[in-house]
């Protein structure tokens, strides 16, 4: 089946159908739309009339939305510095021209903070490239699959896009599993006070806040937090603490008191072989004795 | 150093007939020999227990010990069978170090 070229949110549809039935759709047209993207089996001659009358005038909405906003589409628009703003929009148009036809959109903390490193321009293409840098632009390939990702969902709420953002089901599989797996990474990072430990740690956050049920941070959030994490003394016990509270918030006690206890079983494995090392594993171990100290 | 010669240090070092997985021949055929040095000092490091193992979810007889590049761009993971040899080396870039992660359950 062709892919439609535009989208719509089906929540908000039913909000404003009083501005849309009768003046744009007739009732029947509008059950149609409703169908057609809750995804519910249409027959042949209701297929058919979608295509020859809603899509057409659905595609011509699309275009006068374009037209008015210029193709820019902005994200968490209160945060955004005006100035920062304006440059954002002339630089979208550029990298736009540059990369014809392709989803892009800019992020970070150019938009938010006074002081940057660099601009992000985010690229979606159909297959992974290099990464690379171009003056004060730090162009960021993205595969189209990160529409379902956590990292697109936080995103996406800070930015300057070309095209229209939806907010889409995540798809990627985020449990129990891959939080203690971020955590085992995380952990070794900061011990190691590893140079990519920033990058660990802010997808460690996102999952955190997905885990625990809690609004997902946009950029800026994510960076306070990252900032006032990195600032501590002792940053291990922070990321314990959120760790914990974040499975006691998030998951079935049952289910994650089950799985602490393998944790702590496998380390205490480990531990027997390499002796050495005791006293990291205890300290990451910590945070696994503390949510069946609460949750069992 | 070509990628072969660079499997043969490493089965050297480990003193075991390991498999390798992952983009390794094409990564080390194309990186500078600073990193490769800085590899198979990680290499050494894993056999002399300097380098902290994690326990494998997925697979409750293994161990493995997790490198990533200072800029984060190459990942490996030397994969242990507890109290006895080294089994296997991955190396590749991010997403495919995501996978085999998964796959361990690391």
């Amino acid at each position: 089946m062709r892919k439609l070229d535009y989208e719509i949110n089906i929540e908000h549809f039913q909000k404003i159908k009083a501005d849309l039935v009768p003046i744009l759709f007739t009732e029947h047209q509008f059950k149609l739309i409703k169908k057609k993207f809750t995804h519910k089996s249409m027959t042949q001659s209701e297929k058919n009339e979608f295509s020859r009358t809603i899509s057409k005038k659905m595609k011509a909405i699309n275009k006068i939305q374009e037209k008015e906003t210029n193709n820019v589409f902005i994200y968490g628009k209160e945060k955004i510095i005006e100035k920062r703003l304006k440059i954002a929009k002339s630089d979208l148009k550029k990298f736009s021209r540059k990369f014809k036809n392709k989803h892009i959109f800019i992020s970070g903390s150019f938009l938010y903070k006074e002081k940057y490193k660099d601009i992000d321009i985010f690229v979606i293409t159909k297959y992974e490239k290099e990464d690379y840098k171009e003056g004060e632009f730090h162009i960021n390939y993205l595969t189209e699959d990160v529409y379902s990702s956590l990292f697109f969902a936080s995103i996406r709420k800070l930015s300057v896009s070309n095209k229209i953002m939806e907010i889409k089901k995540i798809e990627e599989k985020i449990n129990i599993d891959t939080f203690i797996s971020i955590y085992q990474e995380l952990f070794n990072d900061l011990d190691k006070k590893h140079p990519a430990s920033k990058f660990t740690l802010r997808e460690f956050l996102i999952q955190a806040a997905f885990i625990s049920k809690s609004p997902l941070p946009d950029s800026q959030e994510l960076k306070q937090q990252l900032d006032s994490i990195k600032k501590n003394q002792n940053p291990k016990e922070i990321v314990k603490k959120i760790f914990v509270n974040s499975i006691l918030l998030g998951t079935n006690p049952k289910k994650s008191v089950k799985e602490m206890k393998e944790m702590i079983d496998s380390y205490q494995n480990v531990i027997k072989e390499y002796k050495q090392h005791k006293n990291y594993y205890q300290d990451l171990i910590q945070a696994f004795e503390e949510v069946i100290a609460v949750a069992g | 150093m070509q990628a072969e010669e660079f499997k043969n240090k490493v089965k050297e070092i480990l003193e075991a007939e390991i498999k390798f997985d992952g983009h390794l021949n094409q990564i080390i055929n194309n990186i500078a020999e600073e990193r490769e040095s800085s590899i198979l000092n990680w290499i050494k490091e894993c056999k002399k227990g300097i380098t902290r193992p994690e326990p494998c979810k997925n697979y409750k007889n293994l161990i493995s010990f997790i490198y990533k590049s200072n800029d984060n761009r190459i990942r490996e993971i030397l994969t242990k069978e507890k109290n006895s040899y080294f089994i296997e080396l991955f190396l590749d870039k991010h997403k495919y170090y995501d996978r085999k992660r998964k796959f361990l359950g690391l």
